[in-house]
């Protein structure tokens, strides 16, 4: 079963086969606690959206379009229980700005790599002001920013997440990078 | 700026989303824009900042998935101890009178086989063809809703998977309440054939008071 397609699997879920959905977890559950703890980002929130996409996979695979991509409908699922959950917290700017997440891993183009401690954390006070910038973005820039750049999705499955036209999307990337570029140049970061 | 019908494809560009026409077309024009291409680098530089700042994220928790219990399971289970019951509702339904009669031994019976104790030959309300064909009635009625809801995968319109397991469960209750009373009811008639014929039963007696005490897949003190 583990050679079959994401569709095939949600097929066999919606038959009542379990271990489908086991498969699709083991499958899925990196990239998508990747992409909503990019969303909202709380381990503990992103966790319970995870279990609860999941959740929501198993009780409505009967409702999973066939010809339809399962990532897409993962990803729509997730994205508009990461909308609830900050919608009913009323704490999804507060969050975000308040507690912004700094790499801390050993490796990275902004990793605290040097040796000098004065570099280092203008390093991280670069970083912290480029999240700050993005979580400055309106929501649904902010949403096709972090699928496009941190996720890698294509524009057109962008489109079909969001269920917008493939043009809105760049649109809103165009319009999302262009913000986060003026809110570096209003701190300072970045030339306007 | 006066090349804005260009805003879509540069970031189409900026992720090397074009089509190769498209492409040539673009590059050809920013060759000769100074405030597209400036436009373009602004984009990419944003870009490579944002690539630059990417919010490390936590050890992935596990996704634990619950096996839901199997309804079937259960619902073949007490059908098939429903059945069981029936079986020895009939019999205990054509033995009964057999046995007790009505305070007379049948021509069969051994003569001299006097009944030891009176109350225990009463008939009980139960025995009453009326009672006994009502209680039939519903006994089949609930078998038949039990196998309709056995065909049904998936909750009925208008009711949630919640509803529906409770139906089934509520239906699982009145029909282990039946099949108990209709136990009891043979348990009664052995025990006053024993005693009005000096035999005992043992192992028959002891399986179905197991039986009658059988509950949801396992035994439960009474």
């Amino acid at each position: 079963m583990t050679g079959a397609s994401d569709e095939e699997l949600v097929e066999a879920v919606r038959c009542g086969d379990t271990d489908s959905l086991g498969v699709l977890v083991a499958r899925w559950e990196q990239p998508l606690f990747r992409f909503v703890y990019r969303m909202l980002p709380r381990q503990d929130d992103a966790r319970d959206i995870c279990q609860e996409t999941f959740l929501r996979i198993l009780k409505k695979a009967h409702r999973f379009r066939q010809g339809s991509r399962f990532s897409t409908w993962m990803y729509q699922i997730a994205l508009n229980l990461c909308r609830d959950r900050a919608r009913k917290a009323k704490r999804w700017s507060l969050l975000i700005a308040d507690t912004p997440q700094l790499p801390d891993r050993p490796s990275g183009p902004l990793a605290p790599d040097s040796a000098d401690p004065a570099l280092s954390a203008e390093r991280r006070e670069k970083t912290s002001a480029v999240l700050r910038a993005l979580n400055g973005l309106p929501t649904e820039q902010r949403e096709v920013v972090v699928m496009k750049e941190y996720e890698g999705l294509k524009f057109r499955e962008i489109a079909e997440i969001l269920g917008c036209p493939e043009s809105t999307v760049k649109s809103r990337m165009y319009y999302g990078l262009n913000g986060v570029r003026s809110a570096l140049a209003s701190q300072g970061i970045t030339e306007p | 700026m006066g090349c804005k019908q260009w805003n879509d494809d540069w970031v189409a560009h900026l992720y090397g989303e074009l089509e190769l026409t498209e492409e040539r077309r673009l590059t050809g024009h920013l060759e000769t824009c100074a405030e597209c291409r400036r436009t373009f680098e602004g984009l990419a530089s944003s870009r490579e900042l944002l690539a630059a700042a990417a919010p490390a994220v936590p050890a992935t928790p596990r996704v634990v998935v619950l096996r839901p219990r199997p309804i079937w399971s259960n619902a073949w289970t007490f059908a098939a101890g429903a059945a069981c019951a029936l079986i020895l509702f009939g019999a205990g339904f054509v033995s009964g009178p057999r046995f007790m009669g009505d305070g007379q031994p049948d021509g069969n019976s051994t003569a001299g086989n006097e009944p030891v104790r009176q109350e225990l030959t009463t008939r009980p309300a139960v025995d009453d063809p009326e009672t006994t064909r009502a209680l039939r009635e519903e006994l089949l009625a609930m078998q038949q809703r039990l196998e309709r809801l056995e065909e049904t995968t998936a909750p009925p319109e208008g009711m949630t998977a919640a509803q529906f397991q409770e139906e089934l469960a509520s239906v699982e209750r009145r029909f282990n309440k039946e099949r108990v009373r209709d136990l009891e009811y043979v348990m009664r008639s052995l025990t006053a054939s024993e005693v009005r014929t000096g035999t005992w039963m043992d192992q028959t007696h002891e399986a179905l008071t197991m039986l009658a005490m059988w509950q949801d897949g396992g035994f439960e003190e009474r």
